[in-house]
């Protein structure tokens, strides 16, 4: 029997290379950009071979879309792991017409779960680049489901999964990070590969935020 | 991984898709359509989703002023 070869991630590497360049070029073509990006993301690092996500957009001449995990729109939006846990992950992306079209992520939410539905979840990161008067939170910030060791530390009946950790910019890169370093949520390509990819691309990423 | 699928939306069924994500949540769709038009994204994880559809569609659209 031949054992069999280690997977060649070269291709996808230099795919994910240019649909980060792609994403950033502006235009409508920076939204199939963006999806192709997150696509070969997750399935170089945490994403099982049965995730899926959905690109969203209207008929009519708009440019606000959404990228959400899952095929089905009438399901959840999460993606499975290949850990068996899930990635609720749902962007809401616009294209900013002050600044030639350029892509920008208008919010975005993501969210590790023990199980597919919402209420099993771990952490989120929540991010709004619009702010209501009535929000104090941070524009992007972090959520944990968890109790403190200490009692008192909260105000009386904050739970700890209501505080807002302030994460400035959430990218799916720092998600991937999070559950492959901190998680041990296996990932398809070997550390080094996704590592550097992932180094070459989370602070391109990081200006869709700042746009 | 799979390959990403590309969901196209008229305008009526963006609005039947806000109102499907605000019911299966269990909030009035009118809720979610009048906070979305003042810039309000309460509930904002849970209903990210219906916020980004009400983006696709015109500010001036009836349905946030109904």
């Amino acid at each position: 029997m031949t054992p069999s070869l280690p997977h060649d991630w070269s291709s996808t590497v230099a795919s994910l290379r240019k649909a980060s360049d792609g994403r950033l070029a502006g235009g409508r073509e920076a939204l199939a950009h963006f999806e192709r990006y997150v696509n070969l993301l997750f399935r170089l690092t945490v994403a099982h071979k049965d995730a899926a996500i959905r690109l969203s957009r209207p008929t009519a001449n708009s440019d606000a879309w959404a990228l959400t995990g899952g095929h089905d729109p009438r399901g959840g939006s999460a993606i499975r792991l290949t850990d068996g846990r899930y990635l609720r992950l749902v962007a809401w992306l616009d294209l900013d017409p002050r600044a030639g079209r350029q892509l920008r992520v208008q919010a975005l939410t993501w969210q590790y779960q023990n199980a597919i539905d919402d209420d099993s979840w771990v952490f989120r990161a929540d991010y709004s680049r619009a702010r209501s008067a009535a929000a104090n939170a941070p524009r992007g910030h972090l959520h944990i489901d968890g109790t403190l060791r200490h009692p008192g530390v909260l105000r009386p009946k904050q739970p700890l999964g209501r505080v807002h950790f302030p994460c400035q910019r959430p990218t799916l890169e720092a998600a991937v990070l999070l559950l492959a370093d901190e998680f041990g949520v296996p990932t398809s390509a070997s550390h080094e590969v996704w590592r550097a990819a992932v180094a070459e691309h989370e602070a391109r990423s990081a200006r869709l935020f700042d746009l | 991984m799979q390959p990403t699928k590309t969901c196209v939306y008229t305008r009526d069924e963006i609005v039947e898709f806000v109102r499907f994500k605000s019911l299966e949540k269990g909030h009035d769709p009118a809720d979610i359509f009048r906070n979305f038009a003042a810039g309000d994204l309460r509930h904002f994880s849970q209903m990210l989703e219906a916020y980004a559809f009400c983006a696709m569609l015109p500010k001036d659209d009836p349905v946030f002023t109904s």
